[in-house]
């Protein structure tokens, strides 16, 4: 009787030691959700890729803050790393405002902010773009890892890696993330450059304080046209002055603290007002 | 007689006086023109990808990197058939591969003065009405080139 006491506690032991095992294999699984980017170039254009589970998640196009697009791709893919390894779940991948801005949030962690150039470069708003990075991440996260294939990317430790990944053109972030994993011809990838209509409109010194020198002729498509307010003139110098560079760029308010490019649009011309006539 | 020869002598050398000064004037015409043709269209062939990188890395840190290709490439004067600057273009790059030059226009409307630059897939456009756009390339920066201190 005693016997078969000892020998039952230590059939329970075991199971438990066996359902244990099992279950420390499986919340290992489960944990194998794993987020890295990757940098590709296209048109001698450095973007930077975030890749979940093997699937591009979200598309940086360009540098800000200091750091490159790659760079910005790296943290995102190390904050959703941390975010993981925190217990993330599909569902706490959410969207809200971070200084103004629309962002991408996991939990209470800001991922990325989806800003105006990104928005204006898929055809669609900043908050419209956030939702569709945040339904992108979720359904990544949501799937299974795949088996790892030959295609070498940077992990977020910033070592050299194999992960899963595919390999795709630049396309438009903006639909469904089915549509986002889909191959886009990269032609898509420039927006409408014709010239459908004209305005004048102040230029605006960078240089200085915003002060006005003078009107220009901004031409584009109709529809980005009527978004320009103004043209951004920065001076640029190089070679010890040989060469003095004033950059036009088409933006969306008479302010200078942030440049928003309309995108689209270029100076087509320039007007001067002469006050004074001897 | 002696008064009359050497009236004629002295018309003779203002006459040559007069065409050795004004071929030399449209000599010196034709060196600064051909100085501004060959030194403008050098310098821009040599530096035209570093002046492009240049503006398309400060537009990039500012976050206002237009989304197309560039170049840069000559301005010529329309009146006077010379360079006068360069310009980078940008647009939808099948387009922009074409562009030789940028045009430079003036019009004026009484107190307005008004430059138009135009995009153009020639380097010699003949005349003001000959002018054809390149279609979905505009201009992004216009570059003052000062030689001297290169």
């Amino acid at each position: 009787m005693r016997h078969t006491t000892k020998r039952a506690a230590l059939i329970l032991l075991l199971l438990a030691a066996i359902s244990a095992g099992l279950w420390i294999a499986f919340a290992g699984d489960s944990g194998s959700a794993a987020a890295a980017y990757r940098t590709r170039v296209l048109d001698e254009r450095e973007e930077g890729e975030v890749i979940v589970n093997g699937k591009v998640a979200i598309r940086i196009r360009s540098a800000a803050g200091g750091f490159s697009a790659a760079e910005r791709a790296q943290r995102v893919a190390e904050r959703l790393d941390e975010a993981i390894a925190n217990g993330l779940k599909p569902d706490d991948i959410t969207t809200g405002t971070v200084a103004g801005e629309a962002a991408v949030l996991a939990g209470d962690t800001l991922l990325v902010t989806a800003d105006r150039f990104h928005a204006q470069t898929n055809g669609t708003t900043p908050a419209r773009l956030a939702a569709v990075w945040a339904n992108n991440l979720r359904r990544a996260l949501a799937q299974e890892a795949p088996a790892p294939e030959a295609v070498e990317v940077s992990t977020t430790t910033g070592e050299e890696g194999v992960a899963a990944a595919e390999s795709e053109p630049a396309g438009n972030d903006s639909g469904t993330a089915a549509d986002t994993l889909t191959a886009i011809p990269s032609a898509q990838y420039y927006p409408d450059w014709s010239a459908g209509a004209k305005k004048y409109v102040p230029i605006l010194s960078v240089g200085n304080n915003g002060a006005r020198v003078g009107a220009a002729q901004v031409q584009g498509p109709k529809e980005q046209v009527a978004k320009v307010k103004a043209a951004a003139e920065l001076e640029l110098a190089m070679r010890g002055g040989a060469f003095r560079m004033k950059v036009y760029i088409p933006i969306d308010s008479i302010s200078i603290t942030n440049l928003h490019r309309v995108q689209g649009c270029s100076v087509a011309g320039f007007v001067d007002i002469q006050i004074l006539k001897l | 007689m002696r008064y009359l020869r050497a009236k004629k002598s002295l018309t003779l050398i203002i006459v040559a006086a007069a065409l050795s000064a004004s071929v030399t004037a449209a000599l010196a015409f034709d060196l600064g023109g051909l100085l501004k043709v060959v030194g403008i269209g050098y310098i821009v062939s040599e530096y035209g990808g570093e002046m492009d990188k240049a503006i398309n890395k400060a537009l990039d840190e500012r976050e206002a990197k237009a989304m197309g290709a560039t170049k840069v490439v000559p301005i010529i004067s329309i009146g006077q058939g010379l360079f006068i600057g360069a310009a980078q273009v940008v647009g939808v790059p099948k387009d922009v591969k074409t562009v030789q030059a940028v045009t430079q226009i003036e019009t004026r409307f009484d107190e307005v003065r008004g430059t138009l630059l135009v995009p153009v897939s020639t380097r010699k456009p003949q005349s003001r009405d000959q002018i054809k756009s390149v279609p979905n390339v505009g201009v992004s920066a216009v570059i003052d080139i000062k030689a001297s201190k290169l």
